[in-house]
């Protein structure tokens, strides 16, 4: 079991008034699985993600990563576990664009203190992995929206996480580009990587082994 | 990963280059200007220091009660000396007399050279601090050698060591060189004083009464203390030494002695009713005050914008948690390059302060540098790098490192990005408050140096020269020269004062007249002249008539100022009698209109100008013709000069430049203050300029919809400058009344001065406006322009 949340809320006050997020998730979630997580706009799809990310908090309930309860843990204990096992893509794709793609890549090695020789090492793999060497050194607005999302997924990647948590990865793409970074995703979670996806895609859906549904906050 | 921060930094500059050219400019600007103001204030405030005892000297000065007035002296009459050492000598080590720096001509084989120095007595090595060159110390007092300051004996000698040599001063007396010293340096006040030292015992040789009794004043006297005695306990002992030995009666100006030690000599030597009120201090903290508003307006400012564009780096932030920088990591990396902005900043700022230095020297007349080894520079660096760096990075650090990544990534409200619009209202407020406060002293400055430059002189300085008669060859040939230079056109008339008509200081007072009251104690200034001085300077005479050489009883005459006739109560002057104090009878002949021969800025002093029956004159004045060209009538003058006098160089002054002098230090402080009033505006300008960035960009999507609505680029316009000259007028209005309070005291230092007007205040706020208007509409028109579908778009 990688995951698990048990009698989920999250709320927000606004006017005197509980607004709510999410009502009563549970899930569980197995190591090597393939999850799109689909419903209307609005619905909490992108909450849910990031709290599954420990991006967000929640207000009630209980969530366990690998055992470990997540809603006691110290900020610190959090966050070491999330640089460990989390990767996250975005629809917009969020690089920094000020660097490079290479240096794009590299960043998180960096935050996780990882030597240069070794850094390198990885960087370079990946980016032969995904056929990209010959733009590791343009900067992001250089790149077309898929080499970009190809670039997002790789800085996901790079530091070998069990999680990969992607909120509409294809969003921003045509049906070509899109259809690549599915076929990725695939392989990826062959090889043994659990992912979560967020789609308004039938289509890219149905590359998952599951599929939840979300309304008003509502699994159903 | 301190490569990376400084990176990204990097390229976040270069990428928003006219943004990094105006924080990292105006930030450097700002440490340029304090830095330099910091060196004048250090060059001030080290002024003599470099003297090895400079808490043991000090110079006996006099407060002298002229009828209730008690005016500060500094000269001295000659018996005070030997009094000084023979009655207080163990107050002293050193108690030494000296003239006041005075034009000498040397000559030595070919050479012939005229120098400033003075006469002194035997402890004068000590007193000035002299460092020998050849020579010793003690060997200086004998009246048959001189000392030389380096520069001189090189002038003089060239390489040849000096020691030995003889010369001939004035043409008239051999003496022996016993001693070369080192130049005293620019910061010590000794510097006129010095360029050689002779003997006062020399000029003592042959001299009269007059010269050697207590109520001539024309020394300066020089002590240097004993170990262990304070100034004020010397000033105590001294302070009747006169009335002690001259008695009452010959003093009725109660002359009372006290010290002013050298380290209050330059700062602290302007007395009003006999006590130091102070003097260039108040430049000096001006100056100070200035700087520190500048450092203090630029580094906000830098905070400002750069805190405006962090902002913009929300999104970096988010993404930076997300792919795992702790908040930690991130404080520190918006810190680093915070620190390295500022440093790039101020090595900017040297370098620009180092380009200025020639300018500001010129400006200041100083000599000062910028003072690489000196640990101040390195304290003040260390202190506002490490103080505007943190307080830059401060915001961006903790603020936006505290963002939860999601609030920035899901793109929800950005209610974070209004940022402090309150604040930086204020600073602008703030800005434009010191701004106009600046250019409004600056314009009252000009007022007044215009007002003075107005006020009617009474005579004609144009075309006037100014010749010295130094050496009795001079003396002995002057009506053949004046004669010779009459027969050309180039000049109009030629006559001998005592003292130049712009500078007139000399006094006499304890004269007797009708209808004085017998306890009035008198002082009045003196010109003695001879007949063609009136025609020379082109004064007015109002009543009676001027000096003639067709009456012989005009070697007792006299004229006075209006000033003079109020000043004596004469309702009808012409042929009153008044008996000098060394019992002469003098006879007004005339009264002649007020002249400005002292300060512009007080009102005429009374002057009685005496006919020179004893040819003491030695001033020559001499009028070219308007109608030649001034370079060919010099070159007449020395030809004709030199032809009469080989012997001894001319030395001449304009009375133009002398009366420029007189307001040469106002000119100055104005140059200064319109230049700091200048940064300081152009400094605000950039915070306009960026809380006008920062505002269009807030607005970007209201002004989108406006525009679809139908808004003109004008009316866009409009609507955005209105809130930016609200700011700049409540900012003058600020101002106005703290300039006006503060230029009114800088005023009133100044007997004769102008008044404020009003529309001087409205200059200034208007020019405030446009050049807020300028500035602001470079943003606001970009942004009104805009292609409305993009900014609508972006959301
Ligand atoms: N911090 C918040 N405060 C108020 N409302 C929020 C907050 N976060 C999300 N919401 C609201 O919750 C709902 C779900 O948002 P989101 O998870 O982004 O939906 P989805 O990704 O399914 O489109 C939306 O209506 C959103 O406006
Ligand atoms: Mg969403």
């Amino acid at each position: 079991m990688l995951l698990q949340l048990n009698n989920i809320f999250k709320w927000v006050n606004s006017g005197g008034q509980r607004i709510f997020l999410l009502k009563d998730i549970n899930l569980t979630v197995e190591e090597g699985e393939f999850i799109s997580i689909m419903g209307p706009s609005g619905s909490g799809k992108s909450t849910l993600l990031y709290l599954l990310g420990m991006l967000d908090g929640f207000d009630e309930g209980e969530y366990h990563f690998l055992e470990e309860p997540v809603h006691t843990m110290k900020e610190k204990h959090r966050s070491n576990l999330y640089k460990e096992y989390i990767g996250f893509v975005f629809q917009s794709y969020h690089l920094l664009d000020e660097l490079t793609v290479w240096e794009n890549l590299e960043m998180p090695l960096l935050y996780k203190k990882i030597g240069s020789a070794e850094r390198k090492a990885k960087v370079a793999d990946m980016l032969d992995r995904f056929n990209i060497v010959a733009k590791k050194d343009l900067f992001p607005p250089q790149l077309s929206g898929g080499q970009q999302q190809l670039v997002g997924v790789a800085r996901a990647l790079i530091s070998n996480p069990k999680l990969i948590l992607a909120d509409e990865p294809t969003g921003n793409l045509n049906s070509k580009q899109g259809e690549e970074i599915m076929e990725l995703f695939k392989q990826l979670n062959s090889e043994g990587v659990t992912i979560i996806q967020v789609t308004h895609s039938e289509k890219n859906a149905s590359y998952a082994s599951r599929v939840i549904n979300l309304l008003d906050g509502r699994m159903i | 990963m301190l490569k990376n921060h400084l990176k990204i930094a990097w390229r976040n500059l270069r990428k928003n280059k006219g943004y990094a050219l105006i924080n990292i400019g105006g930030l450097a600007l700002g440490f340029a200007i304090t830095l330099l103001i910091g060196l004048w204030i250090y060059d001030e405030l080290s002024f003599n220091k470099q003297h090895s005892s400079y808490d043991r000297i000090a110079e006996v000065l006099q407060n002298v009660d002229f009828d209730g007035t008690i005016e500060t002296w500094e000269s001295q009459n000659y018996p005070l000396g030997d009094a000084l050492r023979t009655e207080y000598g163990t107050y002293f080590d050193e108690v030494v007399m000296s003239t006041y720096p005075r034009r000498s001509i040397f000559k030595h084989g070919e050479t012939v050279i005229g120098e400033l120095g003075s006469f002194m007595e035997e402890g004068a090595p000590a007193i000035l601090d002299l460092k020998m060159i050849h020579g010793n110390k003690d060997s200086f007092g004998d009246p048959n050698s001189i000392f030389l300051s380096a520069t001189l004996a090189n002038s003089i000698f060239g390489a040849e060591n000096p020691l030995g040599k003889s010369l001939i001063m004035n043409n008239e007396t051999s003496l022996k060189v016993a001693g070369v010293y080192e130049d005293m340096p620019r910061s010590s006040n000794f510097r006129d004083e010095a360029g050689y030292l002779g003997s006062l015992d020399l000029l003592m040789i042959g001299a009269g009464p007059n010269k050697k009794g207590w109520l001539n004043n024309w020394l300066m006297v020089f002590v240097k203390m004993a170990e262990n005695v304070t100034v004020e306990q010397a000033s105590a002992a001294i302070k009747n030494v006169k009335l002690n030995n001259a008695g009452e009666k010959e003093l009725q100006s109660n002359p009372q002695l006290f010290l002013h030690p050298l380290s209050k000599w330059r700062l602290y030597s302007h007395f009003e009713n006999g006590v130091s009120i102070g003097g260039r201090i108040t430049y000096v903290w001006l100056f100070g005050f200035i700087g520190a508003f500048v450092l203090f307006l630029a580094s906000i400012n830098f905070i400002n914008l750069s805190t405006a564009r962090s902002q913009k780096r929300a999104e970096e932030v988010g993404i930076r948690k997300v792919i795992g920088s702790s908040k930690l990591q991130l404080v520190r990396q918006f810190f680093m390059e915070s620190l390295m902005v500022v440093l790039l900043a101020f090595f900017l700022a040297l370098l620009l302060a180092q380009l200025a230095l020639p300018l500001f020297n010129e400006i200041t007349q100083k000599d000062v540098g910028i003072l690489w080894g000196h640990p101040m520079l390195w304290v003040m660096f260390l202190v506002s790098v490490g103080l505007v760096g943190i307080l830059s990075g401060l915001y961006p650090a903790f603020y936006l490192s505290s963002f939860l990544p999601i609030k920035v990534l899901k793109g929800l409200p950005k209610s974070a990005a209004g940022g402090n619009v309150r604040f930086r209202q204020a600073l602008v407020i703030l800005q434009f408050v010191v701004s106009v406060t600046l250019v409004i002293g600056t314009l009252v400055i000009y007022q007044q140096i215009q007002h003075v430059k107005n006020r009617s002189l009474g005579y004609e300085v144009e075309g006037l020269v100014m010749v010295p008669m130094q050496t009795d060859e001079v003396k002995k040939n002057y009506e053949a020269f004046r004669n010779t230079l009459l027969e050309s056109n180039a000049f109009l008339e030629i006559a001998r004062s005592e003292s130049p008509v712009t500078n007139t200081w000399y006094s006499d007072f304890d004269f007797k007249w009708k209808g004085k009251d017998p306890g009035f104690r008198d002082n009045i200034f003196r010109g003695l002249v001879n007949h063609e001085f009136g025609e020379t300077i082109q004064w007015s005479i109002l009543k009676g008539r001027d000096f003639s050489k067709a009456y012989a009883t005009d070697s007792t005459a006299v004229i006075l100022n209006e000033a003079a006739v109020k000043y004596m109560g004469f309702e009808d002057p012409i042929g009153q009698i008044i008996e000098a104090p060394w019992g002469e009878e003098l006879t007004v002949i005339g009264v002649v209109e007020d002249m400005i021969t002292q300060s512009l800025y007080e009102s005429n002093k009374q002057t009685m100008f005496r006919f020179d029956q004893y040819q003491q004159a030695n001033l020559m004045n001499i009028k070219l013709n308007p109608n030649t060209d001034v370079t060919e009538a010099m070159n007449q003058l020395s030809a004709v000069y030199k032809q009469f006098n080989p012997n001894t160089p001319m030395e001449y002054t304009f009375a133009e430049d002398q009366y420029a002098e007189k307001f040469a230090f106002e000119a100055r402080v104005g140059k200064l203050s319109g230049i700091f009033a200048g940064l300081a505006i152009f400094i605000s300008c950039l915070g306009l300029l960026g809380l006008a960035s920062f505002v269009a960009e807030r607005r970007t999507k209201e002004i989108g919809i406006r525009k679809v609505l139908g808004a003109s680029v004008s009316m866009l316009w409009q609507m955005l400058s209105k809130e930016f000259i609200g700011l700049v007028l409540l900012g003058s209005a600020l101002a106005i009344p703290l300039a006006s309070y503060m230029m009114q005291q800088w005023l009133n230092d100044y007997e004769y001065r102008t008044e404020i007007s009003w529309s001087l205040y409205g200059y200034a706020a208007l020019g405030a406006v446009l050049v807020t208007l300028l500035t602001v509409s470079v943003q606001t028109l970009r942004a009104a322009q805009n292609n409305p579908i993009k900014s609508l778009r972006t959301e």
